[in-house]
């Protein structure tokens, strides 16, 4: 009879084994994601030029310094990406953007903030139920707690933002200027310095891929 | 749908054996299956790919010599990855999402299930049928760091051919292959093919 009820616990990991949800990520990049949205009623085949700021707005949500979890390492590359994404577009840099004014103006910010996440674990399969730790049926075993708890994690996540505006119609002073387009990249600042750029510049690369409308005449 | 119309699910077949005589009402037919499904229409536009991940119980009393009224459940499980870029249409603001999306489906069938037998009581026994009930669908996409996840009840439709094999006496090996269709809920429908093999036990003369 012990035998054949052994069985049960097998057949209940088994059955446990089998997930509602099977695969997830396996590596940090998964875990980059490229908004994109655009005014619709915009034709961007009638623009030609650009102009793109000279450095990343790094902001920083606390206490409103730039002294944020974002070093500047990056600002560099990232300028260029920008810069040989739209320049992809066929958009061609204003040289002289003081005195004349390009179709679109670019603009690039970053955020960075610290996240915490706190996880539970059981008892299954961390600590193996069957047959190592034969704690639930057969001679000399009663019912045990095997273990378990919770668990914390702390990550850092980086934001990009990349806004393209038409500097022509600020107008007032007081009204904004209209945004065209704009490019929101967000994933964990986590990972080897040369993963960490060859993912901005892959992610900036994706904005301007799945924004084909942006293509200038 | 209406929770308590799902509680009134699993009433029907009891009450239709209870309307029976009680030599039939005893004859019993339970079993349990595994399958491989292959989703269609909108749900293979979701999560393309035969899922391999599908379970069902059912259980069946005979109601006259050779038609059988019972209730089954089912867990199908689907699921993807894409890159592909999905696209959200917002008003003159269309929003597009790039990365990788792990995308899955839950399906839990709870149908009333009748079936009508050909064949010989105790011999290989074709069989065809129908369940009628409703399905809850967990939808859920995972992309960078969100989830996106929604359950919806839908009406559904389960048409279903199939045999039934004698082991022993009270054992049987069964296969079926059930077409799945959850009506529109949310602007959403879903439907699949599904191929099972189970065992059974059974009491009476099926």
């Amino acid at each position: 009879m012990e035998k054949r009820w052994s069985a049960l616990p097998a057949l209940a990991g088994a059955w446990l084994l089998v997930s509602c949800y099977p695969g997830s990520a396996t590596n940090i990049a998964e875990l980059d994601v490229v908004v994109t949205t655009h005014d619709d009623t915009v034709t961007f085949t009638t623009f030609t030029t650009y102009a793109l700021l000279d450095s990343v707005v790094h902001i920083d949500l606390e206490d409103n310094t730039n002294d944020s979890l974002l070093t500047r390492d990056n600002d560099a590359l990232i300028l260029a990406r920008v810069r040989a994404g739209i320049e992809g577009m066929g958009y061609v840099e204003e040289g002289d953007p003081a005195n004349t004014t390009p179709d679109v103006l670019l603009l690039v910010g970053a955020l960075g903030v610290v996240k915490d996440a706190y996880f539970s674990y059981g008892w299954w399969p961390y600590y193996g139920w069957y047959p190592y730790y034969p704690c639930c049926y057969g001679p000399g075993y009663g019912w045990g707690y095997p273990g378990g708890g919770v668990g914390s994690i702390t990550y850092a996540v980086g934001t990009l933002v990349i806004t393209m505006l038409d500097p022509t119609r600020p107008g007032n002073g007081v009204d904004t200027a209209p945004i065209l387009w704009v490019a929101g990249i967000n994933g964990l600042l986590e990972g080897s310095t040369s993963g960490l750029t060859a993912r901005i510049s892959n992610l900036i690369d994706q904005a301007f891929r799945q924004s084909p409308y942006l293509r200038a005449n | 749908m209406n929770k308590r119309a799902l509680l009134a699910i699993p009433a029907i077949p009891l009450a239709l054996l209870l309307l029976t005589n009680g030599a039939q009402a005893q004859q019993w037919f339970w079993g349990m299956s595994y399958g491989m499904t292959v989703p269609t229409s909108e749900t293979k536009d979701f999560t393309n790919g035969t899922s391999w991940r599908n379970w069902g119980v059912e259980l069946l009393a005979r109601v006259r010599p050779n038609t059988a009224v019972g209730v089954s459940f089912g867990w199908n499980v689907f699921n993807d990855v894409t890159t592909t870029v999905s696209s959200i249409d917002e008003a003159s603001r269309p929003i597009d999402i790039g990365g990788t999306q792990y995308r899955y489906i839950n399906s839990l069938p709870m149908l009333v299930t009748v079936r009508q037998f050909t064949g010989t009581p105790g011999g290989m026994r074709p069989f065809f049928g129908i369940g009628i009930g409703t399905q809850l669908v967990k939808q859920r996409v995972d992309v960078g760091q969100w989830r996106i996840s929604d359950d919806t009840w839908h009406f559904a439709l389960a048409p279903e051919v199939g045999v039934v094999l004698p082991i022993g006496s009270d054992a049987k090996w069964f296969v079926n292959a059930k077409y799945n269709y959850a009506a529109k809920a949310s602007d959403r429908k879903h439907s699949y093919l599904g191929f099972n093999i189970g065992v059974a036990w059974q009491t009476g003369g099926f």
